[in-house]
């Protein structure tokens, strides 16, 4: 009997060492909530696919929560349809006078979920921040009945108010005198969108999370441009503004749904060059005649003001998030060297790069 | 039932010590200190046989532990190109910048980057300590022996911790073209590219 009791300790051990995922399911998405600052000490976190309910959790101590969602043949589908992503929403609610409604995304991998090189959810999400003051909305979130270990009731619908397509910010390009550069978008870069959200039928937004958009099923455009032309680069997406509503559901948002392709130029960034010899020192990098320079990057700055989308100009956009944007540059002057410089890094780190001194 | 019961238990202790042993093993001195290497580039362009030239833009930096530098080598380089040396340039002591891709080895004054007069500040690579926080440039010396087109893969540094040697690879490639009379406006260099 000791010998038993003795197997049923290392047993208990051996679960309580294991990781999450192998005590049950995977955790989606975790953090904490705040309001104004001050933990939330009750309520729910709950995660929807496309207004179905996925996944849930209480609130526990310090805010914390942690939700954990079982892979579904139906994400699956999503994820292959989206270069492997599956965009989610999160709905928090305090149960008593605080909500908020984030937008994330995550890819299924090794038997658990990862955010892959999509945004992170905040750790702290405050929802006095990212969402609204209503006690009836965050009564009746907490309010839903939850369902049983696997079934996924569709709790929000949404409701097509309106599709528009809209010329989105993915890149900029920098050159100066004797540069040429091309910068390539698609087929080898994605990116995360960013969703907004009005509680008040569409009068304010604000932006509340991304949808990752996969670009992998299209082919690629690029930009060349010549000397001196610094701009930002606008590829088309399609938009569509939902009304969502539901018993724990009662706002609009707009999600980008789908790269179209397409390149135009946008407005004129060129003064953040020539100054690779003065702000960007430390961070420039000199080329000889003729030579030239590629980066690929999985982690291109997050542009605000990318588009105006249904009259809404929140729109942010981060490009190559999952996999890569391109920008190689040529150098043909005579003589003498040219410069690029990073704006927070060396050139190989560098979430952007300017040119010139 | 019994000997089953303890079979199991007995399994899944042991799965469990081993996942605690392949994390311990995870986090020894030399993993990890330097994590991320920066993103993939590729830099070239036209030279002259014998000729020396300098590549820069690896950079070594904000290690979670010092590190000294023991040496650095091309990965997979065309026969053809070699490496003729190398040199540390610390940029928080350097007001010239940094390296792409020049002509000449050790890099010559640059008037333009440098307009007081300086030269670049280098210091010789091997054994040349590296801190949490601080940052160097590696410049290697390379030339190519004869006319055709090279490029290496990578850069690979070779460091040590505590004593203990490990080596990283750069994702910075380099493709050349020789001679410049033959390649200097058509050095089609950068395979991956859209261009």
């Amino acid at each position: 009997m000791r010998r038993l009791l003795a197997v049923a300790a290392a047993i208990t051990i051996a679960v309580a060492l294991a990781s999450p995922a192998e005590a049950g399911q995977p955790i989606l998405v975790h953090g904490h909530l705040t309001v104004a600052g001050s933990s939330v000490s009750s309520g729910r976190v709950l995660v929807l696919l496309d207004g179905a309910l996925v996944g849930w959790s209480p609130i526990g101590p310090g805010g914390r929560y942690a939700v954990p969602v079982a892979y579904s043949d139906a994400m699956g589908t999503r994820g292959q349809e989206n270069n492997g992503y599956i965009n989610f929403t999160l709905v928090a609610a305090d149960g008593k006078e605080w909500s908020s409604v984030y937008a994330f995304s995550r890819i299924w991998s090794g038997g658990g979920w990862s955010r892959g090189t999509t945004p992170a959810v905040p750790d702290t999400l405050d929802l006095a921040r990212w969402g609204v003051r209503s006690a009836s909305r965050a009564r009746n979130i907490s309010a839903i009945t939850l369902p049983n270990s696997g079934d996924s009731p569709y709790v929000c619908f949404n409701t097509v108010i309106g599709n528009t397509d809209a010329y989105t910010t993915i890149g900029e390009t920098h050159t100066t005198s004797d540069m040429t550069e091309v910068l390539t978008y698609g087929k080898t870069a994605d990116s995360d969108v960013g969703t907004g959200i009005s509680y008040n039928q569409g009068n304010t937004w604000s932006l509340s999370g991304t949808v990752h958009i996969g670009t992998t099923k299209a082919a690629a455009v690029s930009w060349t441009r010549g000397p001196n032309y610094s701009h930002r680069e606008s590829s088309q997406f399609h938009y569509t503004e939902y009304w969502v509503q539901g018993t724990g559901c009662n706002y609009y948002t707009i999600v980008a749904t789908k790269w179209n392709g397409g390149a135009i130029d946008g407005s004129d960034v060129s003064t953040y060059d020539h100054h690779c010899k003065t702000t960007y020192n430390q961070w420039k990098v000199a080329f000889a005649p003729h030579t030239t320079f590629l980066r690929s990057t999985n982690n291109y700055v997050t542009f605000t003001l990318a588009a105006t989308v249904f009259g809404w100009g929140g729109v942010t956009n981060q490009s190559g998030m999952s996999t890569w944007v391109q920008g190689s540059w040529s150098f043909s002057q005579g003589s003498g060297n040219r410069y690029l410089c990073g704006n927070d890094d060396f050139p190989t780190y560098a979430s952007r790069i300017f040119a010139g001194t | 039932m019994r000997r089953w019961i303890i079979a199991a238990g007995g399994v899944a202790l042991v799965a469990v010590l081993a996942a605690r042993v392949i994390t311990s093993l995870d986090e020894h001195p030399g993993k990890g200190t330097l994590p991320f290497l920066g993103y993939p580039t590729l830099t070239g362009g036209p030279m002259d046989p014998g000729r020396p030239f300098t590549f820069g833009l690896v950079y070594v930096q904000n290690p979670k532990v010092p590190i000294v530098i023991q040496a650095v080598s091309l990965e997979q380089p065309t026969d053809g190109l070699r490496v003729i040396g190398a040199y540390v340039l610390v940029p928080a002591e350097n007001p010239c910048g940094g390296i792409g891709l020049v002509r000449s080895f050790p890099p010559e004054r640059d008037p333009t980057a440098c307009p007081a007069g300086e030269s670049y500040r280098l210091h010789p690579l091997r054994g040349w300590v590296v801190r949490p926080g601080g940052a160097a440039e590696i410049l290697l010396g390379l030339v190519v022996t004869r006319p055709g087109v090279f490029s290496a893969k990578g850069v690979n540094l070779a460091y040590s911790v505590e004593g203990k040697r490990s080596t990283v690879e750069y994702p910075d490639a380099v493709t050349v073209c020789a001679p410049r009379t033959e390649f200097d406006s058509h050095c089609a260099l950068l395979p991956g590219s859209s261009s």
